[in-house]
C-alpha cells in the first residue's frame, strides 16, 4: 500500500515544478525523464538484486559436488560454471542473458528457469488481474457511494479504515475459515482446469489480495468525488435543476476519473508484491509462491529471475503512469487545484 | 492513503470554525489502545497465564475454556499467552523500522530541501532506485543475503520506507523553507544547521510524528507477512505473523482461534496506529 | 466540516465493531474439544481393496501429496510420488500381489540353482511406440538399474552378470545367493524400459523434457512442470485384466495438506494416497467421498540422525535426544489414533505379518519387548531430567540441533513441534528446518542435501514385508541410506547372512542379533507406525487401499463402482 499513494500524489507535485522549462529543452527532458531515468533506475535496481543474491551464504558447489570432492575438483567446476570471475563480471553476464530471456537453470528442478516461470506467471497474472477488476469495481463503487451519500459515508469510512489494516494473509485465513471451511463454497487447490475452473480457484485468493486495496481506492475515490461534488460547477448545475445522476455522470465522474485511474493502476502494480504472500497462503502455483520456495531452497537463479520481473513491472508501471499524468497535465493542473487541495 | 492526499494540500485550506483546542476523543481512544498494546507487550510475562513455549500433547487444539481463554494450538500451547508474548516481537520490529526510517527519511528530506540543486537531485535518484522495489521484495532480498530472523527484514524495511517518508517530509520542508520566517532566521545570522533543526524541523515535527505512526502500521503488516511466509521470525518463537501461519492447518479442521486471534491482533494494532496518525496529521494540517 | 468529524467518529466505531465481530466469529467457529475424535479402530480398516471397479471412467483426477516427481526413471523412483507414476507407466518383470506374494508379470522366472535366475519374457508385449519388448531391453533396464548412480544400485550387489540368453530370455547370475532379489524384481527396481529410447534420451531420461518409454497400462502424454501431468490409457496393453479403467488421468502436484483436503471435499480431486493425518478430522466428515485406512501397511515415521558429524556425533547426546520423545503421546496427538507407537528402528509391521512363521515372530517379539520396556518411559519428566544430564555428559552445551521436515505437511510440522517442545524440557535446543518437497526428497538419499542437518523426520515405507530391506539399506557401508556411515562388521555379516538364507527363523535370529548391536547406537528410530491413508470420491471403486499400491498400476485399477 505504501508503495502507491505517495508516488501518485507526489508525482503531481513533481509535475508542477517541471512546467517551468522552456519548450525546446522540454523534449530532451522528457526523453530523460521517461526513458533514460527509468532505465538507469532499472539497471541500478538489478545490481542491488544481484548483490543480495550474491551475498547469500552457502556454496552451490557443495550441492553439486558433495563434501568429499578435492580442492582441484572444486576449482575446476568453479571455473567451468564461471563462478571464479569477479562479481561485476558475473552480474553483467547474468543481466545480458536475462535481457535475452535466458535466466539460467534451476539448482533444484534442474530445468531452465524460464520454463519454470512461464506457466506460473500466467497464474499470477490471472490472480492479479482478477484482483484488479475486483478492486476497481468495488473500490470505485464504494467510494462513489461514500462520496455522494452523506448517510452512507460514515459506514464506508469505517470500512475503509478497517480494510486498509487487513493484510493479504489475514484476509486469506479469514476468508478460508468462512467461505471454504464453514460454507464450503470455494475450493483451494492450485490452479484448476480450464478458464472457469481457474477463476473459481482464484476467487478467494483474489479477494484476499484485493481487500486492503479496495479500501484504499475507495478512500481516494470518495475524496475525489466528494470534493468534486462541492466544486462550483457542480453547485451551479444543481442550482439549474439538473438531476442527481446526471451530475454524477457528466461532471463529477469524468473529472474525478483521472486520479482514480492513476491510483487504481498503481495499486495493481503493488498487487504483484502482495501476490507473494497470498499465493503462499493459498498454495497457488504462481511466481510469488515460487519465489518463497526458491529463497527457502537457495535456488539463486530463480530468485534473481522473479526479483527482476517484479522490479521491472514496478518501474514500468510507475513510469507509464507518470507519463500519462503528464500528458493530461494541463487539465490536471486545474483539477489538481480542485481535487487534491 | 487519504493521509498523504491531505498532506499534499497547501496551507490555503483553513477549516472554518474548527475548534483547535477541543480534545479529540477518537485520537485519545486510539492512543489508549496503542498504549495498551505496548503495555501488554512489555508486561507479558506478568500478565500471561502460561509460558509461551510449553507444549502439552494432551491438550491439542482445544477451544476457549476457563483454563485457556482463547484455547490451545496444535501443540497444546495457550493461545492467549502466545498472543501476549507475540506482541513483543510483533511490536518491536515495527518500532525499530519506524525509528530508523523516520530518522533517515527526515534527515534526507531536510538535507535535500535545504541544500537543493545537485545534492537534492542525486538523493532523488538514489531514492528512485529504492522506489523500484516493493517493500516486501526488499525484505525478502535481505533475508536471501543475511538469513532469516527479525534483523534482516527490519533493516531492509527501514531502508525501503525511507524514500516514502523522505518525499512526504521533503515536500512539506520545501514549502516551509520558502516561508518568510526562514529568511528571517538567515538574516539574523543563524547557521544553516540551527535554522534547519531548530526552526524548520520543529515546524514539521507533528507531520513527522504523524508519518511515523502510519509507518508503524505498514511495518507491522510487512513484517508479519515476512514471518508468515517463513522468512522472518521462526517458529516456535511467538509472533503474530508466525501464529497466523501456524494456525493454518488447525483452521482447516475448524479450529480457527490461533490464526484469527493473531490476525485480529494485527488488524487492531494497525487500525489504532492509523487512526492516531491521521488525527495527528489533521492537527498538523490545521496548525499550518 | 462537521461531516468530517462525524465520519471519523463512525470510522472509529465501525472499526471497533468489526474487530468485535471477528472475535465473535473466532469464538463461534472453534470446536469445543480438540481431541475427541474417534480413533481409527479396526472396524475402519479396509484390507486390500476398496469396492469394485464395475465400469469405466472418462477421466480421473489424482493428487500427489509429495509434489511433482523429480524423475520418473524407474530405478530412481524410490519415493511416493515418483513411484506411483512409474508403477502406472512401466512394467516390472514380476508382479507383487497385495499379500506380498510374487506372480509373473512380463516375465516368468525359474531358479535352476541358488546362484542363477532365468527370466522368460512374455511374447507380444509392446512399448507405447509399438516396438516389441525384447531381452535387450530387459538387460539394458536391469543394468541401468544396477549402475552406481542410481538409488537402488546396492540391491544388485550380489549380482555377477546379466545377459540375454535368447531373444526373449535373460539370465542373471549371482556371486552369492540373494533372497531379496526376486522380490525386488517385482518393484520399481525391476521395471523394463525401451533401450533405444532411453539411450537417445540420455541424461534427460525421466525428466519432463525427456520423459520415458515403457509398456504399462498408462502412457505419459503430457508433463507440464509445476502444474501437472496427463496419463492416457494404453489401448494395446498386453494384460486385459490390468487395462486402465479410466481413459485419462490428470495428476496434480499440490503438496499442501490443507488445500488437498479442501480439494477432495469440493470434488476437485477424485482421490489421493498419503493423505496427511492432520486432515483426518476434516476428511472423515466429508460426505462426497470416503477416508480409508488400508492394511496391511508398511508405513512408519522415522527420526534419523542425518550425518556422522555435528552435534549428534556423540552417542550420549543422540540417546538423550531420543529420550525426550514420548512415542505414545505422538501416536495419539498427531495421528488421531490412527497410529501405534514403535520402540525400535524396525517397524513392528515388518515382522508381525503373515509372511513370517510363528517361530520367527516369537524371536522378533521377545527382542522387541526388551526395547519397549526400556523406552516406554521416555518423554516423561523423569526422562527429561536424565536426558539433560546425559547430554551434558556427552559434551552438549546448547548447540542447535537442526531437525529437517517437509514443508507444507501439517502432520510433520506438528510432530516436529512436539519433538522440539519436549527436547526443550531436557535443555536440548532443536531448530526446525522445513524443506521444500524437492530438496527434502533429495535429502532422503543424497548426503549433499543433508549438509547442516542433524535430524531428518519423515514417513518411510518398506517395499517388502521384511526388516531385511530397511536394515540392509541403513547398515550397509557406503549405502546412501546409511546416513551416519555406521560400520560394524558383525552387523554387516549378520545382514549378509540373512540375505543368503531362505530359512526365515534363521533370518529372524540373525536380524535380532544385529539389532542388539545397532540399536544402542541410535542411528535411527521408528517412532510410530500407521496405516495407509487414502481418500476416494463416492462412486469409484477398485482402489488398492494398502501400501501395496506402490507396486501396482494403482490408477488403472480404479473405475466406476456402478
Amino acid at each position: 500500500m505504501l508503495s502507491t499513494a505517495p508516488t501518485a500524489v507526489l508525482s503531481l507535485v513533481h509535475g508542477r515544478t517541471e512546467n517551468g522549462l522552456i519548450r525546446g529543452a522540454a523534449m530532451l527532458s522528457h526523453v530523460r525523464r521517461w526513458i533514460v531515468a527509468p532505465l538507469a533506475t532499472l539497471l541500478a535496481a538489478s545490481f542491488v538484486l544481484y548483490t543480495a543474491v550474491w551475498l547469500q551464504p552457502g556454496n552451490p558447489l557443495t550441492l553439486l559436488l558433495g563434501t568429499k570432492a578435492s580442492p582441484a575438483q572444486y576449482r575446476y567446476l568453479a571455473h567451468k560454471l564461471g563462478l571464479d570471475r569477479p562479481m561485476p563480471v558475473r552480474y553483467w553476464d547474468w543481466l545480458t542473458n536475462a535481457v535475452h530471456g535466458n535466466f539460467g537453470t534451476s539448482l533444484v528442478y534442474k530445468q531452465s528457469v524460464a520454463s519454470l516461470i512461464a506457466p506460473r506467471l500466467l497464474t499470477t497474472l490471472l490472480l492479479v488481474g482478477y484482483a484488479g477488476v475486483i478492486i476497481t469495481v468495488l473500490g470505485v463503487t464504494l467510494g462513489i457511494i461514500g462520496g455522494m451519500s452523506p448517510r452512507a459515508a460514515p459506514y464506508t469510512a469505517g470500512l475503509n479504515g478497517l480494510g486498509v489494516a487487513i493484510p493479504g494473509f489475514v484476509a486469506a485465513e479469514a476468508l478460508t475459515a468462512v467461505f471454504a471451511v464453514k460454507l464450503g463454497w470455494f475450493p483451494v487447490l492450485g490452479t484448476g482446469q480450464g478458464l472457469a475452473g481457474r477463476l473459481q480457484h482464484l476467487t478467494l485468493p483474489a479477494f484476499a489480495l484485493a481487500i486492503a486495496s479496495i479500501a484504499y481506492v475507495s478512500q481516494i475515490t470518495r475524496a475525489a468525488v466528494s470534493v468534486e461534488e462541492q466544486s462550483p460547477h457542480v453547485e451551479t448545475a444543481r442550482g439549474r435543476g439538473l438531476a442527481g445522476p446526471r451530475i454524477l455522470r457528466r461532471h463529477v465522474l469524468r473529472n474525478a476519473a483521472i486520479p482514480i485511474m492513476t491510483v487504481s493502476a498503481l495499486t495493481v502494480a503493488g498487487l504483484l508484491a502482495g501476490a507473494i504472500v497470498v499465493e503462499y497462503a493459498f498454495g497457488l502455483g504462481g511466481i510469488g509462491s515460487l519465489l518463497v520456495q526458491s529463497v527457502s531452497d537457495k535456488d539463486s537463479n530463480v530468485v534473481l529471475a522473479i526479483g527482476l520481473i517484479l522490479v521491472l513491472v514496478f518501474v514500468m508501471t510507475t513510469t507509464v503512469l507518470d507519463f500519462l499524468q503528464h500528458l493530461l497535465d494541463p487539465r490536471l493542473r486545474l483539477r489538481t487545484a480542485a481535487s487534491w487541495h | 492513503m487519504a493521509l498523504t492526499a491531505r498532506l499534499a494540500r497547501g496551507p490555503a485550506l483553513l477549516r472554518a470554525g474548527e475548534p483547535r483546542d477541543k480534545p479529540d476523543v477518537i485520537a485519545v481512544i486510539a492512543g489508549c489502545v496503542c498504549a495498551a498494546l505496548l503495555a501488554a507487550a512489555i508486561f507479558a510475562p506478568l500478565i500471561a497465564p502460561y509460558q509461551p513455549d510449553t507444549i502439552d500433547a494432551t491438550a491439542i487444539n482445544q477451544g476457549p475454556s476457563a483454563a485457556h481463554l482463547l484455547g490451545t494450538d496444535s501443540l497444546g500451547r495457550d493461545i492467549l499467552t502466545r498472543l501476549l508474548y507475540g506482541a513483543r516481537l510483533s511490536l518491536l520490529g515495527p518500532a525499530l523500522v519506524t525509528l530508523l526510517s523516520t530518522t533517515l527519511g527526515t534527515a534526507v528530506a531536510i538535507a535535500g530541501s535545504w541544500l537543493g540543486g545537485t545534492a537534492d537531485r542525486i538523493m532523488a535518484r538514489l531514492l528512485d532506485v529504492l522506489f523500484a522495489f516493493p517493500s516486501i521484495l526488499f525484505a525478502v532480498l535481505a533475508v536471501v543475503a543475511f538469513g532469516t530472523g527479525l534483523l534482516a527484514p527490519v533493516v531492509a524495511l527501514s531502508v525501503a520506507y525511507t524514500p516514502y517518508i523522505a518525499r512526504v517530509i521533503r515536500s512539506a520542508a520545501v514549502h516551509e523553507r520558502q516561508l518568510p520566517y526562514i529568511e528571517a532566521c538567515q538574516l539574523l545570522g543563524y547557521s544553516s544547521w540551527r535554522t534547519a533543526v531548530n526552526h524548520l524541523l520543529r515546524n514539521v515535527r507533528l507531520l513527522i510524528v504523524a508519518q511515523a505512526t502510519i509507518t508503524f502500521g505498514y511495518a507491522l503488516l510487512d513484517l508479519a507477512a515476512i514471518s508468515f511466509i517463513g522468512l522472518g521470525v521462526q517458529p516456535p518463537t511467538a509472533d503474530w505473523g508466525v501464529m497466523v501461519s501456524e494456525g493454518d492447518s488447525a483452521l482447516l479442521n475448524g479450529y480457527v482461534a490461533e490464526s484469527l486471534a493473531a490476525g485480529a491482533a494485527i488488524v487492531l494494532t494497525v487500525v489504532a496506529f492509523n487512526v492516531l496518525g491521521e488525527r495527528l496529521a489533521a492537527r498538523s494540517q490545521g496548525r499550518q | 466540516m462537521n461531516r468530517h468529524r462525524t465520519e471519523r467518529l463512525s470510522r472509529g466505531w465501525a472499526a471497533c465493531a468489526a474487530v468485535a465481530a471477528l472475535a465473535t466469529l473466532a469464538a463461534a467457529c472453534s470446536s469445543s474439544s480438540g481431541s475427541a475424535t474417534p480413533a481409527a479402530t479396526s472396524a475402519n480398516l479396509v484390507v486390500g481393496t476398496y469396492g469394485a471397479a464395475k465400469g469405466n471412467l472418462s477421466s480421473l483426477t489424482w493428487d500427489l501429496p509429495y509434489g511433482e516427481p523429480n524423475t520418473i526413471d524407474p530405478p530412481n523412483t524410490a519415493f511416493y510420488n515418483s513411484s506411483l507414476i512409474a508403477a502406472n507407466l512401466c512394467d516390472p518383470l514380476l508382479r507383487l500381489n497385495p499379500n506380498y506374494s510374487i506372480s509373473p508379470n512380463v516375465a516368468v522366472y525359474r531358479q535352476p540353482n541358488p546362484l542363477t535366475l532365468v527370466f522368460n519374457l512374455r511374447s507380444g508385449v509392446k512399448f507405447w511406440d509399438g516396438s516389441p519388448m525384447t531381452s535387450a531391453d530387459v538387460v539394458w533396464s536391469l543394468q541401468h538399474s544396477a549402475s552406481p548412480s542410481t538409488a537402488v544400485a546396492f540391491l544388485y550387489a550380489n549380482v555377477k552378470s546379466i545377459t540375454a540368453t535368447g531373444p526373449l530370455q535373460v539370465t542373471v547370475k549371482f556371486k552369492r545367493p540373494d533372497s531379496l532379489f526376486l522380490f525386488e524384481m517385482a518393484t520399481f527396481v525391476g521395471m523394463v524400459q525401451e533401450k533405444r529410447f532411453a539411450e537417445r534420451a540420455g541424461s534427460k531420461l525421466g525428466s519432463a523434457a525427456g520423459k520415458i518409454m515403457c509398456s504399462g497400462p498408462y502412457e505419459l502424454t503430457s508433463w507440464t512442470p509445476g502444474t501437472g501431468m496427463t496419463l492416457t490409457a494404453n489401448p494395446h496393453y498386453w494384460s486385459p485384466p490390468g487395462l486402465a479403467h479410466s481413459h485419462t488421468v490428470h495428476i496434480e502436484f499440490d503438496t499442501n495438506s490443507t488445500s488437498i483436503a479442501q480439494a477432495l471435499i469440493a470434488g476437485q480431486l477424485n482421490g489421493a494416497y498419503e493423505i496427511s493425518p492432520a486432515t483426518i478430522p476434516r476428511l472423515r466428515s466429508a460426505d462426497n467421498g470416503k477416508l480409508i485406512f488400508g492394511a496391511p501397511s508398511q508405513l512408519y515415521l522415522t527420526l534419523s540422525v542425518a550425518r556422522p558429524t555435528g552435534v549428534l556425533a556423540s552417542p550420549d547426546v543422540r540417546k538423550a535426544m531420543f529420550m525426550t520423545i514420548n512415542r505414545a503421546a505422538l501416536a495419539k496427538a498427531a495421528y488421531f489414533g490412527a497410529a501405534i507407537p514403535n520402540y525400535t528402528q524396525m517397524n513392528v509391521g515388518s515382522w508381525k505379518n503373515g509372511s513370517w512363521p510363528a517361530a520367527a515372530q516369537k524371536i522378533f517379539s521377545t527382542a522387541y519387548a526388551g526395547f519397549e520396556r526400556q523406552k516406554k518411559s521416555w518423554g516423561t519428566p523423569a526422562a527429561f531430567a536424565a536426558a539433560k544430564k546425559l547430554a551434558s555428559a556427552g559434551g552438549y552445551h546448547g548447540q542447535p540441533i537442526v531437525l529437517a521436515t517437509l514443508a507444507g505437511d501439517a502432520t510433520l510440522a506438528q510432530v516436529a513441534g512436539l519433538i522440539q517442545g519436549w527436547a526443550r524440557e531436557a535443555g536440548l535446543n532443536v531448530q526446525i528446518k522445513p524443506m521444500q518437497p524437492l530438496a527434502y526428497s533429495n535429502a532422503s538419499y543424497n548426503a549433499k542435501y543433508r549438509a547442516g542437518l542433524d535430524l531428518l523426520i519423515g514417513v518411510t515405507f518398506n517395499n517388502a514385508p521384511s526388516p531385511l530391506e530397511p536394515i540392509g539399506l541403513a547398515y550397509s557401508p557406503g549405502n546412501p541410506y546409511n546416513y551416519t556411515n555406521y560400520h560394524n562388521p558383525k552387523v554387516v555379516a549378520d545382514i549378509n547372512a540373512s540375505h543368503a538364507t531362505s530359512n526365515l527363523v534363521e533370518q529372524a535370529r540373525l536380524l535380532t542379533a544385529a539389532q542388539a548391536i545397532y540399536e544402542p547406537a541410535y542411528n535411527s528410530q521408528t517412532l510410530v507406525q500407521f496405516n495407509e491413508i487414502m481418500f476416494l470420491t463416492n462412486g469409484l471403486g477398485g482402489a488398492t487401499t494398502s501400501f501395496a499400491y506402490m507396486n501396482e498400476p494403482s490408477l488403472a485399477l480404479i473405475g466406476s463402482a456402478k
